[in-house]
C-alpha cells in the first residue's frame, strides 16, 4: 500500500486529482483508521494546530512551508477542509492520504462544513461533479466525514474543537457519549460543537447564533468548562479573523483561523498555533500563496471572487 | 454570460484604448443581472421580479452571501422608488388655504370677511397628486419601471440611459417580448436610433455615455419630454464610481443646479483601503475593472459630502450592514430561511464595502412650494 499511496499523495501535492477508483480505496483506508478514533481524539505534544483550510489547496501547501511538513511536524486540523476555495477536492483527499499514511502524525477532526447538506450550498459537491462527472466522489468523501472525531485533546489540557460549547454539554465525558457517526444535526450537541461561537461582546450565558446553528457562549460558560474539566484553553476555529489568531476571555479561549485571504477576497492573514512539549504556544503568521494571483488561465470557476458591480 | 474582456491586450489599464475599458464596464451588468435573478423569486425567493429571467441567459448559482446583497441592493432601493412614487404633496398647513387652483381666486377676495375659515390644520392633511419623474442612470438590464408598474406604480415618464451596446440589447428584448410591451401598453411605443432606443409615453429607453451628460443626454433628455420643474428621482447602481470623479460631479452638479426638485440615490463601493477593499481593487484590477471614483469618495462620510458641499438640501449614507439591520424581525426570519448562511464574518466584511447614499435639492420659487417639497422628499426617504 505504501508506493502506490505515496505515489498518490505525490499527485495530491501537485494539486492534482486522483482517479474515481483511487479516491473510493483511500476513503476504504481511512474508514478503517477514524472509526477506532474518539470522540475526543487523544494528541500528545508537540503538535501545531491549524484551523479552516477551505480548499485554498496552495494555501496549505504555505502551511506546510511555514509550519514543516507531515509528517516531521505533527498537525492537528480542526476542521472546515472543504467548499469556498477552489481545490477542495485536492485538499481533503490529500488531507486524508496524509492521515492513511502517517495516521499518528496529522488528526483531522470535523468542521461544520464536512457535511452534506452545506457542501452542497458552498461548492464542494459542484466541484466534484466538475472534475470527476458524477457525485460518487463527494458521495465517498461525506462517508468519510461521518467518521472524523468531533474533537481533540492535547496532554488533557487543551480542548480542540472546530465550533465551540454547547448548553448540552458539561464534561469531556459527555462528549465521548455522543453517536458520531451521521450527518451533522441541526441541533443537540454534535452541532453545537461544531457550529458554536465564543461572544467576546457578553461576558454572560448563552447566546443566540446569527448563524441559526450552534450557540454563542460567554465568559461565564467557557471558564467553568475549563475548570470543570481541568482545561488550560480551547482552541478553535470557524470564525474569519482578520489578524489570523484571537484569544478571547483572558485568553482562555483562541480562535485559530488558517485560511489566508479568505475566499481569494477577504484580505486576511491565516495563522497555525505550534504548541511545544511543555505546552508552550506560539502562534505563526502567513499570507496566502503567490500561486492564487488573479492572472489565471483557469476555467470559470477558478475566476475571481464575486462583487456587486 | 462574464463580460466579454478583451482576451489579446495585456496593455495596463490606462494605455487601453477607451472602448476596450467601457465594454468592461458594460458588462459589469452582466453580473449583477445574473446576482439579481439568482435571488429572484424563480430561484431562492429573495425577491419577487417576474421580468428579470428575460435578460438571462444562463443563470449561474452564486453564493448566499452574493444572494443576501444583491436582495439588500434591490430592496433598499426599490423601497427608495416606491416611497417616491406613492408619496403626495401635501397641502401646505401654514398657509390656511383651500387646494391650490381655488386660493388663488379665493385668498385675496375673502380676506378678513370670510365667515369660515377653510381647512384646519389638524385635519386630515389634504393631497394632490403630482407628476413625478424616474431617470435611471446606466441602467443597464434593470427591470424596476416593468416591476413597479406591473404593480399599479408609475412615475409620469420613466427614462433609462446607458451604452448603445448595452440599450440596444436591451431594446431588442423588450420590443420582442409580451410580458414588457404589455406593460408598457403604448401602441405608438417604437424603436429608434437604429434599435438603440425605445420610445413610449411613460418610457424611454436612451443610450449615451454619462462622460457626456450636460452636452449630449440632457439635450436628449429633454427632446423627450424631460421636465426640468417635477420631483425627479436619479438612480445611480454601482455606475457613477466607473467614470472619473469629474466627470460623476458634473451630473450632480447639473442635477443640483438645474433641477426644481431632485433625489439622487446612489449605491456603490466603499472602504478603498482596508485590508478587504485594497483585495477587492487588485482582483477588480485583475478583470481589468477600476473604480476611478471610490478614492474621491471613499467613506459614508464622503459620499454625503459629496452632495452636502454642493449645497444640496439633505443626503444621507449607510452601509449594507446598516441596511441588514434595519429589516424587521419577520422580514429578516424569512430571508434567513431561504439558505444556509454561514458566512457570517464574510458578509460583515463584505457588506462594510458597499453604501447606499441618497441626496435631494429643492430650487423652488416660493417658500411654500419649497417646504411641501422638502416634506415630500423626507416621507420618500424615511425608513
Amino acid at each position: 500500500m505504501g508506493s502506490d499511496l505515496d505515489r498518490q499523495i505525490q499527485t495530491l501535492l501537485q494539486c492534482k486529482i486522483i482517479t474515481e477508483a483511487e479516491v473510493k480505496e483511500l476513503c476504504l483506508k481511512a474508514r478503517e483508521i477514524l472509526v477506532e478514533e474518539s470522540n475526543v481524539q487523544r494528541v500528545d505534544a508537540p503538535v501545531t494546530v491549524c484551523g479552516d483550510i477551505h480548499g485554498q489547496f496552495h494555501d496549505l501547501k504555505k502551511l506546510f512551508e511555514v509550519g514543516g511538513e507531515c509528517p516531521t511536524t505533527n498537525y492537528l486540523f480542526m476542521g472546515d477542509f472543504v467548499d469556498r476555495g477552489h481545490h477542495s477536492v485536492e485538499t481533503f483527499l490529500l488531507l486524508l492520504a496524509l492521515k492513511v499514511r502517517y495516521p499518528d502524525r496529522i488528526t483531522l477532526i470535523r468542521g461544520n462544513h464536512e457535511s452534506r447538506q452545506i457542501t452542497k450550498v458552498y461548492g464542494f459537491y459542484d466541484e466534484c461533479f466538475q472534475k470527476f462527472g458524477s457525485a460518487n466522489v463527494w458521495r465517498y468523501c461525506c462517508e468519510i466525514f461521518d467518521y472524523l472525531s468531533l474533537s481533540a485533546i492535547i496532554d488533557d489540557r487543551i480542548f480542540c474543537v472546530h465550533g465551540g460549547l454547547s448548553p448540552s454539554i458539561n464534561t469531556i465525558d459527555q462528549i465521548r457519549t455522543i453517536d458520531r457517526m451521521q450527518e451533522v444535526p441541526h441541533n443537540g450537541a454534535m452541532c453545537d460543537l461544531l457550529w458554536s461561537d465564543p461572544d467576546p461582546d457578553s461576558s454572560t450565558g448563552w447566546g443566540l447564533s446569527p448563524r441559526g446553528a450552534g450557540f454563542l457562549f460567554g465568559n461565564s460558560v467557557a471558564k467553568p468548562f475549563l475548570h470543570n474539566n481541568g482545561l488550560e484553553l480551547i482552541a478553535r476555529a470557524h470564525q474569519l479573523v482578520m489578524e489570523g489568531y484571537k484569544l478571547m476571555f483572558d485568553d482562555t479561549v483562541v480562535t485559530v483561523w488558517s485560511a489566508p485571504n479568505y475566499c481569494y477576497r477577504c484580505g486576511n492573514v491565516a495563522a497555525i498555533l505550534e504548541i511545544d512539549s511543555n505546552l508552550n504556544k506560539s502562534y505563526t503568521i502567513f499570507r496566502d500563496s503567490d500561486r492564487n494571483s488573479m492572472n489565471t488561465r483557469a476555467p470559470q470557476r477558478e475566476g475571481p471572487p464575486d462583487y456587486f458591480l | 454570460m462574464r463580460h466579454p474582456v478583451p482576451a489579446s491586450s495585456s496593455s495596463p489599464m490606462m494605455s487601453m484604448p477607451r472602448m476596450g475599458r467601457d465594454d468592461v464596464i458594460k458588462g459589469t451588468d452582466d453580473d449583477a443581472i445574473i446576482s439579481k435573478l439568482q435571488v429572484s423569486a424563480v430561484d431562492l425567493g429573495y425577491l419577487d421580479d417576474p421580468f428579470v429571467k428575460h435578460f438571462v441567459k444562463r443563470p449561474s448559482r452564486r453564493p448566499p452571501l452574493i444572494n443576501r446583497g444583491s436582495y439588500l441592493r434591490t430592496r433598499s432601493l426599490d423601497a427608495l422608488t416606491e416611497q417616491f412614487i406613492r408619496g403626495t404633496l401635501g397641502l401646505s398647513t401654514k398657509t390656511v388655504s383651500p387646494p391650490s387652483t381655488l386660493s388663488a381666486a379665493t385668498s385675496s377676495s375673502t380676506s378678513s370677511s370670510s365667515p369660515a375659515p377653510p381647512t384646519p390644520a389638524d385635519a386630515t392633511p389634504l393631497v394632490s397628486p403630482i407628476r413625478k419623474q424616474i431617470v435611471s442612470l446606466g441602467c443597464g438590464s434593470d427591470t424596476r419601471y416593468f416591476k413597479f408598474k406591473s404593480e399599479g406604480l408609475s412615475a409620469h415618464k420613466y427614462f433609462e440611459i446607458d451604452f448603445q451596446e448595452s440599450t440596444a440589447k436591451k431594446a431588442a428584448v423588450i420590443k420582442k417580448n409580451k410580458a414588457f410591451t404589455d406593460i408598457i401598453a403604448d401602441p405608438e411605443l417604437k424603436l429608434g436610433l437604429g434599435g438603440t432606443e425605445l420610445y413610449a409615453k411613460d418610457y424611454c429607453l436612451l443610450s449615451g455615455d454619462l462622460r457626456e451628460f450636460v452636452d449630449v443626454i440632457v439635450p436628449k433628455l429633454k427632446a423627450h419630454g424631460f421636465d426640468t420643474s417635477i420631483p425627479t428621482l436619479f438612480l445611480s447602481e454601482c455606475v457613477l464610481i466607473y467614470i472619473q470623479p469629474s466627470d460623476s460631479d458634473a451630473v450632480v452638479d447639473w442635477v443640483g443646479n438645474n433641477m426644481m426638485a431632485s433625489l439622487f440615490v446612489v449605491y456603490e463601493q466603499i472602504n478603498p483601503t482596508d485590508a478587504f477593499g485594497a483585495m477587492m481593487l487588485r482582483n477588480l484590477k485583475a478583470r481589468r475593472i477600476e473604480l476611478p471614483g471610490i478614492h474621491a469618495y471613499p467613506s459614508l462620510v464622503s459620499q454625503q459630502e459629496r452632495f452636502m458641499s454642493r449645497g444640496w438640501l439633505a443626503a444621507k449614507a449607510v452601509d449594507m450592514n446598516d441596511l441588514l439591520a434595519s429589516l424587521s424581525d419577520v422580514e429578516m426570519k424569512r430571508i434567513s430561511s431561504l439558505e444556509i448562511f454561514d458566512e457570517v464574518e464574510e458578509w460583515q466584511l463584505l457588506a462594510q464595502h458597499y453604501c447606499v447614499a441618497w441626496a435631494f435639492q429643492v430650487k423652488a420659487q416660493s417658500e411654500n412650494e419649497r417646504e411641501r417639497l422638502v416634506d415630500f422628499f423626507y416621507s420618500s426617504v424615511s425608513t
